[in-house]
């Protein structure tokens, strides 16, 4: 086995911003959605508006992140290809799909050899993308209604034509546990990959370099 | 405006509030108050002044369907009494069942008459929504359905404007399941001009803002995308609340009557749906400007988004439960929480499968 160049900079570093952003995100998210903070009776708190204000950064951040991955997926390596994240659109891609299930299963010992993102994981990515586009979408279509005549209403309002604005929030705040069964999920695979598998998953995210055949 | 006509109008409205008991000044203070509500400059107060004062007022018809008559109530007790109830009674009310004298083929007669002599001029006012289920047979008047009623004088109608949130969106009769098919006014009037001003009930304030403005300029106010006019629904409680402060403070009611409830703290954690709701609540205020539920203590139930039965309950939490799940606190954070728990058992018991086969050696190479 080599090492292989799979995550190139930006890959790597939208990686880790995109993860800084949503941790960031769930911690003032989860104030937003109930303030779990003691009250402070200081006349310069500000605690809901400096959550507000961190959450509305990291929004941003996450937008940027998902704008840019996008960008990075039409012009970077094949690991980061677009393609990449539609493996059931392929025959190679669906008889992967059929190995990395049976390895979960235990029902085969070895993952398909595939440097990039195993075909589940790939499906999983491609649904966070979607999820995180949602969370996106829905973040600044509520942020806007501060101003229904401004401009990010005229972008992001059509969201109340599709749900009522409880409902919106629910699904805003919903999704945000779906991001923590990501986050066990995504944490496990790296585990299994990388002390199962011994192929650099880890390392690779900072490095850029994962080991096997080319 | 020339001087000649300015004194002319000066003195029609002097002999006009004169002969109603009214005086000048508390017109005037009236005029400023619509200028306001309706966000114009002070200088609307005196073409509002003018044109009330021009006797060219249009008949109203006032339909009321399936309604609790809460806007009529509202109605009744316009704010600013004897100026507004005179630019009310000004506007000659031909027909408006809960008030008016005649009765049975009389008042029939006075309202056909109104809708014969002033075709296509008549404002229409629709209190209530309107069912539709089985040919609309769940609200009949002198023999005619809600329906037919609404197409044939809301369609003869200058303008119509639905108010409360009944006549706007259907309101509690057409939350679900909506047992008579309960629709809003504009479905079924789609290609007329409909104002919607929503509330449980509609506060009288912005009804008459709404006749003002139309006196004033001959047009209706400029609406949003639901047909509700910015002034009075183009910013949300939240934004104009006097208890926002608290809210960005961090500063929130915990429980009813708690140290925080006495000092006037955010309701956000009580369940108040001022984030969601637009409206002038904060500022025009309810019964001759006195209140309003979140100065009152209580936090905003949404009444006048549309749907709000369905959609913006319930009252005191702060979102919705999450549908399809057959339990009664099936609340987000509890079903979120059992999805990361699931996640973590799952994977948790897949961890020790796979260490006991990495263990048991068989995976080496």
């Amino acid at each position: 086995m080599k090492a292989v160049k799979v995550w190139e900079f930006p890959v790597r570093v939208i990686h880790w911003t995109n993860f800084l952003a949503i941790v960031g995100l769930c911690v003032t998210g989860a104030y937003i959605h109930w303030p779990y903070l003691a009250t402070s009776l200081a006349l310069d708190a500000w605690t809901m508006n400096t959550a507000r204000f961190v959450h509305l950064i990291c929004g941003w951040t996450l937008m940027l992140g998902v704008v840019g991955r996008f960008a990075w997926a039409l012009i970077g390596n094949e690991y980061a290809s677009l393609k990449s994240f539609f493996p059931f659109l392929t025959v190679k891609g669906r008889s992967d799909l059929v190995g990395v299930a049976k390895y979960y299963s235990f029902m085969s010992k070895r993952l398909p050899p595939n440097l990039g993102h195993n075909a589940l994981a790939a499906i999983a990515y491609l649904v966070m993308f979607i999820l995180m586009a949602f969370q996106v979408v829905t973040g600044f279509a509520m942020w806007a209604q501060y101003d229904p005549s401004g401009t990010a209403f005229k972008l992001f309002g059509w969201v109340f034509d599709i749900a009522s604005n409880s409902y919106v929030r629910l699904a805003h705040y919903f999704t945000m546990f779906v991001f923590f069964a990501f986050f066990i999920n995504h944490i496990y695979a790296m585990w299994i990959a990388d002390i199962a598998e011994k192929d650099g998953t880890a390392g690779s995210m900072f490095s850029g370099y994962k080991y096997g055949e080319e | 405006m020339t001087k000649e006509k300015e004194s002319t109008i000066a003195t029609a409205l002097e002999e006009y509030l004169e002969g109603r008991g009214v005086s000048r000044r508390s017109f005037l203070t009236f005029c400023s108050s619509m200028a306001a509500t309706l966000a114009l400059p002070a200088s609307f107060a005196d073409k509002a002044a003018a044109a009330i004062a021009e006797d060219n007022r249009p008949p109203i018809i006032w339909l009321e369907f399936q309604d609790c008559a809460g806007d009529t109530e509202s109605f009744l007790r316009a704010s600013r009494p004897t100026a507004a109830e005179l630019v009310l009674d000004y506007l000659s009310v031909d027909y408006h069942e809960t008030i008016m004298a005649a009765a049975g083929h009389q008042a029939e007669a006075a309202r056909q008459k109104t809708l014969d002599e002033w075709a296509g001029k008549y404002i229409v006012i629709v209190e209530g929504s309107i069912p539709t289920a089985q040919g609309g047979i769940h609200c009949t008047i002198a023999g005619h359905t809600a329906m037919d009623i609404l197409q044939k004088v809301g369609g003869g109608a200058a303008a119509v404007i639905a108010v409360g949130t009944c006549a706007t969106s259907g309101g509690i009769a057409a939350a679900h399941p909506n047992p008579t098919g309960a629709v809003g006014v504009k479905e079924l009037l789609p290609n007329k001009p409909v104002i919607n001003l929503p509330g449980c009930p509609m506060n009288v304030v912005n009804l008459t803002a709404t006749i003002v403005h139309y006196l004033t300029f001959g047009t209706l106010p400029t609406t949003d995308k639901l047909g509700r006019p910015l002034f009075a629904y183009g910013k949300r409680i939240h934004d104009n609340c006097e208890r926002r402060a608290h809210f960005d403070q961090g500063q929130y009611v915990e429980a009813w009557g708690d140290a925080g409830h006495r000092q006037g703290w955010c309701l956000y954690k009580m369940g108040c749906k001022g984030p969601a709701t637009f409206h002038n609540c904060p500022t025009v205020k309810w019964n001759d400007g006195q209140s309003w539920p979140v100065q009152a203590g209580h936090g905003c139930v949404g009444c006048s988004e549309p749907g709000f039965w369905d959609t913006m309950g319930p009252f005191y939490d702060r979102l919705p439960n999450v549908p399809g799940f057959d339990i009664t606190d099936a609340t987000a954070t509890k079903v979120g929480l059992g999805l990361t728990a699931a996640a973590a058992a799952g994977f948790a018991v897949h961890g020790v499968a796979k260490t006991m086969t990495l263990r048991s050696g068989d995976d080496e190479e």
